[in-house]
C-alpha cells in the first residue's frame, strides 16, 4: 500500500530549500541584472528572439537539412544604459513574483510546522502564488516583446524580429492547478472552523 | 448566521454539582479530555457530537434537555 506521511523533517527541508532559492534568485535574478543595468557587471548582452524572412541553412546532409528559421540570437555589442535596462528588464520583472512566491510558501511551510496548514491566510497566499504564476509568465511575454521591439527599433534588424508575444500556456496551466489546490485550503480552512470548539 | 450567535445555555456545572461529581471524574468515566469538558461547562463549545452527548447524559443520568437549554 502506498502511505505518503509528510514528517518535520520534510518541513525543515522545504524551509531550508525555499531559503536557498530565494537566495539564489535574489543574486541571479536581481543583484547580477542590476549591476549589469548599472554598468558595475560585465554579462553576455544578448537574448533569444523571433525572427522572419531570415531562413538559415546549417547543415544538409543525407536528405535531411538543419537550419534555423524561426529565432536568433540578438547580441547588442557595447550596450549603453537604455539598452542594458531592455535587457534586463524582463528578468528582473520575473524575479519579482519569483522572490514573492518563494516568501508566500515559506510562510505556507512555516505554517505546516507548526502543524497548522489550514491557518485562515494560506488560501489566499496560495491563490496569490497561482496569480503571481499567471501574471508573471504574462508578463514577462509581453515585456520580452517590447523591450525585444525597442532594442531593434530604428535599425535594419527592425524588419527581421517582427513584434510577437510568445505564450506559453504551461504556466497558465500550472496557475490553474495552484489556484485549485487554493481552493481546497479554503475548503480546509472552514472545515477546520467548523471543528473548532467541537467537543 | 456567525458562529457564535446562539442561545444555547449548557447546564453541565449544575448537574455536576446536584450529582457531587467532579469535571475530572466525568471526564474519567466518559473518556473525554477535562479540557473539552471544560469548555462545554463554560459555554465556550460550538457543537457537541452525539456520541459525547449520549456518554454525559448516561454518566449522569440525565436527558439532552437537562443538559442543553435555549435562553429567551
Amino acid at each position: 500500500m502506498l502511505t505518503s506521511r509528510w514528517t518535520r523533517g520534510d518541513t525543515n527541508l522545504l524551509t531550508v530549500l525555499l531559503g536557498l532559492a530565494f537566495a539564489v534568485e535574489a543574486v541571479i535574478g536581481v543583484l547580477i541584472p542590476a549591476l549589469h543595468v548599472v554598468g558595475l557587471f560585465t554579462a553576455q548582452s544578448s537574448r533569444d528572439v523571433g525572427v522572419s524572412g531570415l531562413e538559415t541553412a546549417l547543415a544538409e546532409a543525407g536528405g535531411l537539412k538543419l537550419s534555423a528559421a524561426e529565432s536568433a540570437t540578438l547580441t547588442v555589442a557595447d550596450p549603453d544604459l537604455g539598452q542594458r535596462i531592455l535587457l534586463d528588464l524582463p528578468g528582473l520583472f520575473d524575479a519579482v513574483p519569483i522572490l514573492l512566491g518563494i516568501y508566500w510558501l515559506f510562510l505556507v511551510a512555516r505554517t505546516l510546522r507548526a502543524g497548522d496548514p489550514f491557518a485562515p491566510r494560506n488560501p489566499r497566499r496560495v491563490f496569490g502564488i497561482a496569480v503571481l504564476i499567471a501574471v508573471g509568465s504574462l508578463g514577462d511575454s509581453v515585456l520580452t516583446a517590447f523591450t525585444n521591439h525597442l532594442l531593434v527599433a530604428g535599425t535594419p534588424l527592425e524588419d527581421h524580429v517582427p513584434f510577437a508575444l510568445q505564450i506559453s500556456f504551461l504556466p497558465l496551466g500550472i496557475a490553474a492547478v495552484v489556484a485549485a489546490l487554493a481552493e481546497a485550503f479554503r475548503v480546509g480552512v472552514r472545515l477546520r472552523a467548523d471543528t473548532e470548539g467541537l467537543v | 448566521m456567525p458562529d457564535d450567535d446562539h442561545r444555547i445555555q449548557v447546564n453541565l456545572g449544575r448537574l455536576l454539582a446536584e450529582r457531587n461529581m467532579t469535571l475530572a471524574e466525568l471526564a474519567r468515566r466518559i473518556d473525554v479530555t477535562v479540557v473539552n469538558l471544560s469548555v462545554l461547562k463554560n459555554g465556550r463549545a460550538k457543537a457537541i457530537r452525539f456520541s459525547t452527548l449520549t456518554a454525559i447524559c448516561d454518566a449522569l443520568g440525565c436527558q439532552p434537555g437537562d443538559l442543553l437549554e435555549v435562553t429567551r
